[in-house]
């Protein structure tokens, strides 16, 4: 278990995280989402131990990640930005965390250089920034985490590239039982891999289930005739007398309070995560606006 | 799953020897290429090679200054490279061992060049081997000490220049300040002494370069030695025991063992994402604004003063250096607003502030002389600079101890004329050499055990010039001596000089001499009266006890005895040589 408990984080007079609690369950595959500014970067800095919280804890089966080295050690990751040491070329990284890494994984090292096909002596400051990131993948599996946790980690990729960096996290998943966090903006990609979401928003925790529940708990609803007076309305649209409405509720729910309210037509459909998290930051103020160029 | 508190890291070690193999690298090449340079010298003998290294310990101070600096800012970089920073600080390893390996790396960047420098100059130095080991051990503990400062100002700043400038503030600040005291206060405050050593103290830079001695003491051997070009050179030295600042390098190596656990202490506290920032830590902006605007205000002042003596640079330097502060802690040049005015606004008026309350003098300090029965003992001096740390390196001749009575008594006259007649202060260097400015320096040994001192200028025509005279003009002082006989026994050579040149009169001194003394005794010669003088007299002993005697008309039996047996002194232009004119 990965857990943010109540985690306050300020840079000066800014609030980057507001109260942040956040639980990933073990093995599971959990997708940050938010918009630009939300604070998942700053939240996963302090998942991997970089940053230390103001207030709060951040810790890994109940035992903190700041300066542990034990905790550390079990979590590898890879963040928006990659840096590597000037002039280093992919054998020195891989030296480097040799020595860093006791569970590092010669063998599959080797291995990953077949997939990638990444040059082996030559500075990855002049690899492309697809490239860097393929190299980041390639030491960042090899320290075979129990966590891997990844901030925008296809962004930079070609299609062919992204779909095989998706098979080794899967494979991954499903050998070892790692445990993954994911920050994208892909939200398509995320509902194809994560199993578990949270939504943030200006340093806070929106919203936070599976993916399973999240689908389950919000729904669209077309309908001709009178609306429901109970329904939890996230967003409302029209077409002639046609409504588009976005709920929150089972299906099962929805289904009866809809029947009883005797409309001419309705339809109960699915969301989509991309769906779920417009019209979720819609309810907070954060929507697409209308503004005229 | 809890970690264990590492300090060092071998994959962390190995990256840091070869990521920064250019740095120490180039400095073993400067250590290797000065040590080939002072062997492969034509001048070259064991005593002159030790001399070299022995006398070079305090001077690697400037060295020290800066390859401290670069080698901790190489290691300790990564701190202001947010990327970077982030990078591997996500790596599983905890800032002590980040330290601590950073720190052994940074200490063997100086230890091996250094100890390689050492181990190939000792075997030339012969028997005196042993200096190349005293100056590894104060190389070591200078670099240490810039180390540590570098470390601590890394662990202070958010970026390199910050560092830079905070490093540069800091093992100046003494330096700072007194000039600050000395260009603004002590104009306010005649006749007080405002020692230099002190603020020295407080900046080992300049403290262990001013005094190649300090460290090692050599005693000089006459050898000859016969070069390439026919010319003999004597260059032989022995080793003359120890010198004083020994106790200072131990005090920086202290000193930079306490600094790196503040340095660690800081690195725990500090937080990653000050990368970029100015400073580390906001408790410091007033701090880092107080001393950065002074620091501009003195620099203004310093430079300005080259062209004209206007406490209007210093004005300017002081806003210049408050809105700069601003710049640099907001990173915006849009720092023009009110709160920025009034911090401005709020140094000057306090600067002001202490500069009137300077001026007025609540406690008297300016207007302060003893009673006669408190003073145990006067040292008398002419030499503003006087101080018993000069005449133990230097060596004075023009300074006497006054112990009888009544001399005290006529002195702590001398002194009350001097603030009464309030011509205290003028340092106007034309006067000086006019002859008719001097200096007099008073070292008050009181009979409570204090020790007092004040120093002034006056005029010759004042009375208490006229006055003082009688004193600068007594034999002890010109000469040193108390017993002429012994006097004459430890004289080395003796040679008369006019503007234009130098004959050496040792072999037959002996009527010169009584003719001196004759003047001395009569008080018809004195130091002062020769500041205009033609014809100097250098009479050369022991060090420290050497006298350079001015002659003028006045000096009725010194003349006699040149115009007897040196005509050659007044039969050219030295009989009407051009004034010195300094314009």
């Amino acid at each position: 278990m990965l857990e943010m408990i109540n985690v306050t984080k300020t840079f000066g007079d800014f609030a980057a995280l507001k109260d942040l609690t956040l639980k990933v369950p073990k093995g599971s595959i959990y997708g940050l989402v938010g918009p630009n500014g939300a604070g998942k970067s700053t939240a996963i800095r302090h998942l991997t131990g970089i940053y230390r919280q103001d207030q709060g804890d951040v810790l890994m089966e109940g035992q903190p990640i700041y300066e542990n080295v034990a905790a550390k050690r079990r979590i590898g990751s890879i963040p928006d930005e990659i840096f590597f040491f000037p002039s280093a070329s992919l054998e020195d990284m891989r030296s480097y965390y040799r020595g860093v890494y006791p569970s590092f994984d010669d063998n599959l090292f080797q291995r990953l250089y077949e997939v990638f096909q990444l040059p082996r002596t030559s500075p990855i400051r002049r690899f492309s920034k697809g490239m860097q990131k393929q190299a980041a993948f390639q030491l960042t599996l090899c320290t075979r985490p129990d966590v891997l946790i990844l901030d925008e980690p296809v962004d930079g990729l070609d299609p062919v590239m992204r779909r095989q960096v998706w098979n080794l996290i899967l494979a991954d998943v499903a050998q070892r039982q790692t445990t993954v966090l994911i920050s994208s903006h892909n939200l398509r990609e995320l509902e194809d891999i994560c199993d578990h979401v949270g939504i943030m928003d200006r340093g806070q925790m929106l919203l936070e289930r599976s993916l399973a529940d999240m689908q389950g708990l919000t729904h669209k609803i077309q309908m001709v005739g009178p609306i429901p007076e109970d329904l939890e309305v996230l967003h409302q649209s029209s077409t002639g007398r046609l409504q588009t409405l976005v709920v929150r509720g089972t299906a099962e729910a929805l289904q009866d309070r809809l029947a009883a309210a005797n409309p001419v037509y309705f339809d109960i459909l699915p969301l989509s995560l991309e769906e779920i998290f417009i019209y979720e930051l819609g309810g907070v103020n954060y929507e697409v606006k209308n503004i005229v160029l | 799953m809890k970690s264990r508190i590492s300090f060092f890291n071998s994959t962390v070690f190995k990256k840091n020897i070869i990521r920064f193999c250019p740095i120490w690298i180039v400095y073993l090449v400067i250590q290797a290429m000065s040590c080939f340079g002072s062997i492969s010298s034509e001048l070259f003998t064991e005593g002159a090679l030790a001399y070299t290294v022995g006398n070079a310990i305090g001077g690697m101070s400037i060295l020290n200054l800066a390859y401290g600096f670069i080698c901790a800012i190489s290691l300790f970089g990564d701190l202001f490279n947010q990327r970077l920073c982030n990078a591997l600080h996500a790596l599983p390893l905890r800032r002590e061992t980040w330290f601590g390996t950073h720190l052994l790396s940074g200490f063997l960047f100086s230890l091996v060049p250094n100890l390689l420098a050492a181990a190939v100059t000792a075997p030339f130095m012969g028997k005196l081997w042993y200096i190349s080991a005293l100056w590894l051990l104060g190389m070591t503990a200078q670099y240490l000490f810039y180390f540590a400062l570098a470390v601590l100002c890394i662990m202070l700043c958010g970026s390199k220049f910050a560092a830079m400038a905070v490093y540069a503030i800091i093992n100046f600040f003494s330096q700072i300040v007194y000039w600050f005291i000395t260009m603004y206060y002590a104009p306010l405050l005649p006749g007080l002494h405002i020692r230099s050593t002190v603020f020295d103290w407080f900046c080992p830079t300049v403290l262990l370069t001013g005094n190649t001695a300090s460290l090692v003491k050599f005693r000089e051997v006459e050898t000859t030695l016969e070069s390439n070009f026919g010319y003999n050179y004597t260059f032989h030295y022995e080793f003359d025991g120890l010198g004083g600042d020994w106790w200072y390098i131990a005090i920086l190596g202290g000193l930079s063992i306490v600094m790196l656990g503040q340095g660690l202490v800081l690195y725990r506290k500090r937080k990653l994402e000050c990368a970029g920032d100015f400073l580390a830590f906001r408790r410091l902006i007033p701090f880092f604004t107080l001393i950065f605007t002074l620091t501009m205000g003195a620099l203004f002042q310093i430079l300005g003063g080259l062209f004209q003596d206007s406490i209007v640079y210093m004005i300017v330097g002081l806003a210049v250096g408050c809105y700069a502060s601003q710049m640099l802690l907001r990173r915006t040049v849009k720092v023009f607003d009110k709160k920025s005015l009034i911090l401005c606004g709020a140094i000057v008026g306090s600067l002001a502030l202490t500069l009137v309350v300077t001026a007025v003098d609540p406690m008297g300090l300016t207007r302060w002389t003893p009673e006669a029965d408190q003073v145990e003992a006067i040292v008398l001096s002419e030499d503003y600079e006087y101080s018993p740390e000069n005449e133990e390196l230097y060596g004075y001749v023009n300074a006497m101890t006054l112990t009888d009575s009544e001399r005290i008594r006529e002195l702590v006259e001398i002194h009350g004329l001097l603030i009464e007649t309030g011509e205290t202060g003028s340092q106007n260097i034309i006067e000086l050499f006019n002859g008719d400015l001097g200096a007099v320096h008073l070292t008050y040994q009181l009979k409570d055990g204090r020790e007092v001192e004040r120093r002034y200028y006056y005029r010759a025509s004042s009375d208490a010039g006229k006055r003082l005279e009688k004193f600068y003009g007594a034999p002890e002082f010109v000469l040193g001596y108390e017993k002429w006989d012994e006097y004459l026994k430890d004289i080395w050579y003796v040679e008369v000089c006019d503007l234009y040149d130098c004959w050496d009169v040792t072999d037959d001194c002996q009527g010169l001499l009584e003719a001196i003394r004759a003047d001395l005794e009569l008080g018809l010669a004195s130091e002062f009266e020769g500041y205009n003088s033609d014809i100097n007299i250098n009479i050369s002993r022991e060090w420290g006890k050497s006298a350079y005697l001015n002659v003028t008309e006045r000096c009725t039996n010194t003349m006699a005895w040149l115009k007897e047996n040196m005509p050659q002194l007044f039969d050219s232009e030295a009989q009407n040589p051009p004034k010195y004119d300094p314009l």
